[in-house]
């Protein structure tokens, strides 16, 4: 079969596309791309804004985290050293106060300076203490006992805390257990003097023996002359005389 | 001369994708009255067959930089401005149908080689096939789309397309052989 006819088409070919598009064509298609370009640069314009912008928020906040870091770092130093230089000043006011009103204030927060120094420690320790006061659950103020000491906020207040429960609480175990806390820390100075104290005011026999017992190991001052009062003491039990005279004797080794 | 124009098309084309517009004037100038026949060969209206110009233009210009510089940017933009007519045409639910013609019989066989053609004649006898067949030899014989493109274009198997145009050029050469009796 011969393709006479598409090869007359294909050397004819411009004499059928005879038409020619209008003028108006190329000034709408003119109009039309320029409206794309400036389309295309409004969009351009947009991305890069959008880019510093992003650059900008990041750099903004990455100064305020580091402003932030910096701020908290030295505000916690301003801090620590204001709370170091309160120190001094907040345990002479606590030494001059009596016991009951240093519960109280604890409890109460009143002080403003004390108040700075209330933190998580502060508050087991209070918590420990208010339990040791606790008169209607012995058991409460036999875990208090023990566990005061546990609290990494040991100071004169738990010292104190702890004599008073030595020597007026009404269950013999709560004042055993006040003992075996306050004889932890023998070595300290003020503990010694508070054990010899409670000596001379303990009324409960067992605790009284073990009390000599305990100072006699740590060979306490002045624990000669309190062991020659009990031994002369006519209303003393005779379980604490004897107890007594065998720590004469171990002293005088 | 032809590896001048494609050095020179290329040129063109670079500097359009640098958003040298004046530059894709002169591409426009250049294969805009090629594009727009082909469009007129589809549809009559002169004012829709312009718009669809200025649009296949415009969306060639949008897509330049997934043209590729090896290709053909005349055969590109064209086969753009015939997606474009074909799916304006089906907008106006013109389907081009796998159908079976209700011309004459074409049982008589013509020898091309004993026709003396003429652009006019031609023409004239081309005006007067159904359009589908009219769509599918333009396609074919004028524009150089391949008969498998024009299947895929118009949504027609291949076979059919083959089909069609032989039967389109047989009622050609049939007309033709009329008003030569005439």
């Amino acid at each position: 079969m011969s393709n006479d006819l598409e090869n007359f088409i294909s050397q004819n070919k411009e004499a059928f596309n005879t038409a020619t598009p209008s003028n108006d064509v190329l000034k709408l298609l003119q109009k039309n791309i320029l409206a794309q370009q400036q389309k295309q640069r409004k969009k351009t314009g947009i991305i890069r804004s959008l880019k510093f912008v992003s650059a900008a928020c990041v750099l903004l906040l990455a100064g305020v985290g580091i402003y932030n870091f910096s701020n908290n770092k030295s505000v916690d130093l301003a801090n620590n050293a204001t709370q170091v230089n309160e120190i001094p000043s907040i345990v002479k006011k606590v030494e001059n106060l009596p016991v009951e009103d240093l519960h109280k204030s604890a409890a109460i927060n009143k002080e403003p300076l004390t108040s700075t120094l209330i933190n998580q420690n502060e508050l087991v320790k209070n918590k420990y203490i208010t339990q040791l006061q606790n008169m209607d659950a012995p058991s409460k103020r036999y875990i208090a006992a023990t566990e005061i000491v546990n609290s990494k906020q040991v100071d004169k207040e738990v010292v104190d805390a702890l004599t008073t429960c030595l020597n007026n609480d009404p269950n013999t175990n709560v004042r055993l257990a006040a003992l075996e806390s306050l004889s932890i820390f023998y070595k300290e100075p003020l503990v010694k003097k508070r054990l010899i104290e409670s000596l001379k005011k303990q009324t409960d026999p067992i605790v009284k023996m073990t009390l000599i017992d305990v100072l006699t190991k740590l060979r306490a001052n002045n624990l000669q002359k309190e062991l020659e009062k009990i031994v002369n003491d006519l209303h003393a039990p005779k379980p604490v005389k004897d107890q007594a005279n065998q720590s004469i004797h171990t002293l005088s080794l | 001369m032809e590896q001048t124009n494609i050095i020179q098309e290329h040129i063109l084309i670079d500097a359009c994708k640098k958003g040298n517009s004046l530059a894709f004037t002169q591409l426009y100038n250049c294969y805009s009255k090629d594009v727009f026949n082909s469009i007129l060969r589809f549809i009559d209206n002169i004012a829709e067959a312009e718009d669809l110009l200025q649009e296949s233009f415009l969306a060639a210009y949008q897509n330049l930089n997934q043209f590729d510089t090896h290709s053909n940017f005349r055969a590109w933009v064209k086969r753009i401005a015939l997606n474009k007519t074909i799916s304006f045409l089906r907008k106006k639910k013109i389907v081009f149908n796998e159908w079976n013609d209700n011309i004459d019989s074409l049982d008589e066989i013509f020898d091309e080689s004993k026709f003396t053609f003429q652009v006019q004649s031609l023409q004239k006898a081309i005006q007067q096939l159904p359009y589908s067949y009219k769509t599918i030899i333009q396609l074919y014989v004028i524009d150089d789309i391949p008969q498998e493109e024009i299947g895929q274009m118009l949504g027609l198997s291949h076979n059919t397309v083959r089909t069609q145009y032989h039967r389109a050029k047989q009622k050609i050469l049939q007309i033709l052989q009329k008003q030569q009796v005439v």
